[in-house]
């Protein structure tokens, strides 16, 4: 008897299923999505890097300027330069161990592509 | 009538995992049966070697996508029993939260494709409809639907708010209304019992034999829940039941999974009303010059088993025995003088997981090496404490 009395219920509700594509969804505001990064903001301390398991971040280089006393220097930096999405296992690492917090979780989760360069971000 | 050898897999064999069951057939009735395993190795154990503690932590959850967090607070719990170091209760109770609701989930996926080998979809919509409010707690509680990656070591990633513990209360309302519905169904249907009772007989002697764990194990009347022969984390100060059954059919193991669904959902209301106001530690990264623990955690299947050892502050093994290794070694014999519809029914009883249950076991020249625990402090951790 339970399964039919179910079945009626079901009868009047609306569909429990929402119709996603056009409808956009909202994920929580803890949800972990795709990660980003500002280049600009990063000291290149390479933490992210040494921490991350997966292996998906690469690092590039850089002149800084800087001035001592009115003499200018240079010295070379290694910033964040582009982070593999298909690699990435989302577990926070990196942005937890930032020490500038450059880098951080979007909520955007649609990164399903056919073409796997398209999934390595860059900025 | 002739002999036939009738190979299910390994693509797809009724779940949607690959492993071959090779079945000599007399007729319709199978005569033995062979299970080959192997197709989806991912030499985990070998990943975490040389991989930094917090490193490790997040590749051991990856070991399975079902009970994610169990393999990541069996490596934690192994970790902060090197360290000597007890957690404070606030985070003790998070992690029992986040276990017990994979309890849930875990068994209510496993419930939902129970009902799909037999063809009852229903049921299987139903159960699927509701998982999605566990996945949503999830979601909310931890920020990730399937891989949690709430556990760090010596605290947790996330401090539970007011709001969300009324969120958790209403929704496991619902289950347990749900639930209840379903028990009701479960005990009335035709089909599912004709389909059930007295396939797949476990008696508690076998079942000793063969070392089962986890609710396959209590459906034929072992008693072998870690949260009760060992407690960890919050288990201790919490009341609640072990449940067990006598008989040992697929249908009990049906009844025994569902009775924990509706145990766990006590257990959650307790530690809810329990939860200690009390500031999270924070996250500061640890040091671990050598050492080396055992952890055991009850996964939604059953025992889960870490051996650790960490040297340099870096894993240097991990031995891992999940609890669906340890089940699926039954299969063959339950297999015998069945007929072929009901392989599907007597595989899934068991809830097998092929992704965590792939392990390598190495023989060099033919020697095998026993160590205890003493030998094995002395060759490999000799500065231990």
């Amino acid at each position: 008897m339970g399964i039919k009395k179910e079945v009626l219920k079901n009868l009047l509700k609306r569909p429990s299923t929402s119709k996603y594509p056009g409808k956009e969804i909202d994920p929580e505001d803890r949800f972990r999505g795709k990660i980003t990064f500002d280049k600009k903001e990063c000291i290149g301390c390479g933490l992210c890097r040494a921490f991350c398991p997966a292996e998906c971040i690469t690092l590039t280089w850089r002149k800084k300027k800087f001035v001592v006393r009115g003499v200018e220097h240079q010295k070379i930096i290694h910033p964040i330069h582009k982070i593999d999405i298909g690699k990435c296992i989302r577990c926070g690492l990196c942005v937890d161990v930032c020490p500038v917090d450059c880098i951080w979780f979007t909520s955007k989760f649609e990164l399903a592509d056919k073409d796997k360069k398209k999934l390595i971000s860059k900025m | 009538m002739h002999d036939f050898s009738l190979p299910i897999g390994p693509v797809n064999p009724s779940i949607k995992e690959p492993a071959c069951i090779q079945l000599n057939l007399d007729g319709n009735m199978i005569k033995n049966a062979k299970l080959n395993l192997g197709y989806a190795h991912k030499g985990v154990e070998h990943l975490l070697e040389g991989k930094k503690i917090e490193q490790a932590l997040y590749i051991a959850q990856r070991i399975c996508g079902i009970c994610s967090f169990c393999h990541s607070n069996g490596f934690n719990q192994s970790i902060e029993k090197i360290l000597d170091y007890d957690a404070p209760k606030r985070v003790k109770y998070i992690r029992t939260l986040v276990t017990e609701l994979e309890r849930i989930q875990s068994h209510m996926l496993w419930m939902g494709f129970m009902f799909h080998e037999f063809g009852f979809e229903t049921m299987f919509q139903y159960l699927l409809r509701d998982r999605e409010h566990v996945l949503q707690l999830f979601e909310r509680v931890t920020g990730g639907r399937v891989h949690h990656a709430i556990n760090k070591p010596k605290t947790v990633r996330y401090d539970l708010k007011k709001q969300d513990i009324t969120f958790i209360l209403e929704k496991m309302d619902l289950l347990e209304k749900q639930f209840k519905k379903y028990f009701g169904i479960i005990k009335k249907d035709g089909v599912t019992k004709e389909r059930l009772v007295d396939v797949g007989l476990i008696s508690k002697k076998r079942a000793k034999r063969f070392c089962l764990v986890g609710p396959t194990a209590r459906a034929s009347g072992i008693n072998n829940d870690i949260r009760d022969k060992h407690p960890y984390d919050a288990y201790p100060y919490l009341d609640f039941e072990v449940i067990m059954r006598k008989k040992g059919d697929a249908y009990t193991r049906l009844i025994v999974r569902l009775l924990e669904v509706l145990e766990s959902i006590k257990i959650i209301r307790q530690l809810m009303k329990g939860l200690p106001e009390q500031k999270i530690p924070e996250a500061k990264l640890i040091f671990i010059e050598k050492g080396m623990s055992t952890s055991q955690v009850e996964a939604p299947r059953g025992e889960n088993f870490y051996f650790t050892t960490i040297k340099n502050n870096k894993v240097d093994r991990a031995k891992i025995r999940t609890p669906t290794f340890a089940v699926i070694n039954i299969l063959p014999t339950l297999l015998e003088n069945r007929p072929v519809g009901d392989v599907p029914v007597i595989l899934h009883s068991l809830d097998p997981c092929f992704s965590c249950m792939e392990r390598v076991i190495i023989v060099k020249d033919k020697k095998r090496e026993v160590i205890d625990e003493h030998t094995f402090l002395h060759k490999y951790c000799d500065h231990h404490h």
